[in-house]
């Protein structure tokens, strides 16, 4: 309870209205409610403490055509 | 605007992978978000792979509300895990208002469901996170794609570490979109669309 607390104080920020949040589970399917709330209470504590911001997903990835691939 | 609307954007492409840049670009100028960031930070990918947060933000009194979604996601993340995390959240952005989750409780419920052994498989909140996968794959490997991929695959020409690499998505899920399972679900969720678009269309 006390984790799920503190994810919820990570989410209330002044001028911010939360409409949807989401979780993306990792390969442990036996992962606690505590702990599920308080390894998202961490990350998002990250970008209240300035985590910076990737501004590319793909960076240098190059694309290939199906063609060439197929080759 | 429709999840099957964006699908279509990226159905003739011949080059490959999919950015996420280029999806995130569609959503933007399409109206689905104002802003959209993505934070590498500590997290153990065991437990978690990702959270989104969709927020309207207003900057000062008079000032427009602004749509925005981080999305953060394990800095330990390879490539293909982190296009794949972010593709999946950025599916979300079209959940339908019954499975947004934004109260306390609605967050309560949510985190119980995810983690509760009993719940799993049959909860519909895992049921969604499920089909933001699946919409994610369809993006990342389109299904008209894969039927071209199939001969080379089924003759063993192209292997699991190919096509991961070509597409640029976790070789954990290659096998998945060669079964028939993957076109059953693409064609249902697909055709759920269709079907979701008319009933908005007619207001029915």
């Amino acid at each position: 309870m006390l984790e799920q607390e503190r994810l919820m104080k990570s989410l209330s920020m002044d001028g911010f209205d939360l409409s949807n949040i989401k979780f993306f589970l990792g390969d442990d399917r036996n992962v606690t409610q505590d702990a599920l709330c308080q390894e998202a209470a961490n990350a998002l504590q990250q970008i209240k403490f300035g985590a910076s911001k990737k501004n590319s997903i793909d960076g240098d990835i190059k694309k290939v055509s199906l063609e060439k691939f197929l080759k | 605007m429709s999840f099957s609307k964006l699908v279509a954007h990226f159905r003739d492409k011949e080059d490959f992978p999919i950015q996420i840049d280029e999806i995130v670009s569609w959503l933007t100028s399409n109206g689905f978000q104002d802003e959209i960031s993505f934070y590498p930070v500590e997290m153990d990918s065991k437990t978690l792979r990702g959270v989104m947060t969709q927020y309207t933000r207003r900057d000062g009194v008079y000032g427009e509300p602004k749509l925005i979604t981080d999305i953060l996601y394990p800095k330990s993340a390879n490539a293909c895990w982190e296009r794949m995390i972010c593709c999946k959240e950025l599916m979300h952005l079209f959940d339908t208002p019954l499975e947004k989750t934004k109260t306390s409780e609605q967050i309560d419920k949510l985190t119980s469901s995810l983690t509760s052994p009993a719940g799993k498989d049959s909860s519909p909140d895992y049921f969604a996170e499920g089909i933001a996968i699946y919409r994610a794959l369809l993006l990342l490997a389109p299904i008209e794609i894969i039927e071209r991929l199939r001969p080379h695959y089924d003759t063993g020409a192209k292997q699991d570490y190919d096509i991961a690499l070509f597409l640029r998505i976790p070789e954990h899920y290659i096998g998945f979109l060669f079964s028939s399972a993957y076109m059953r679900i693409a064609h249902g969720l697909l055709g759920l669309q269709k079907i979701v678009d008319i009933e908005t269309k007619t207001g029915s």
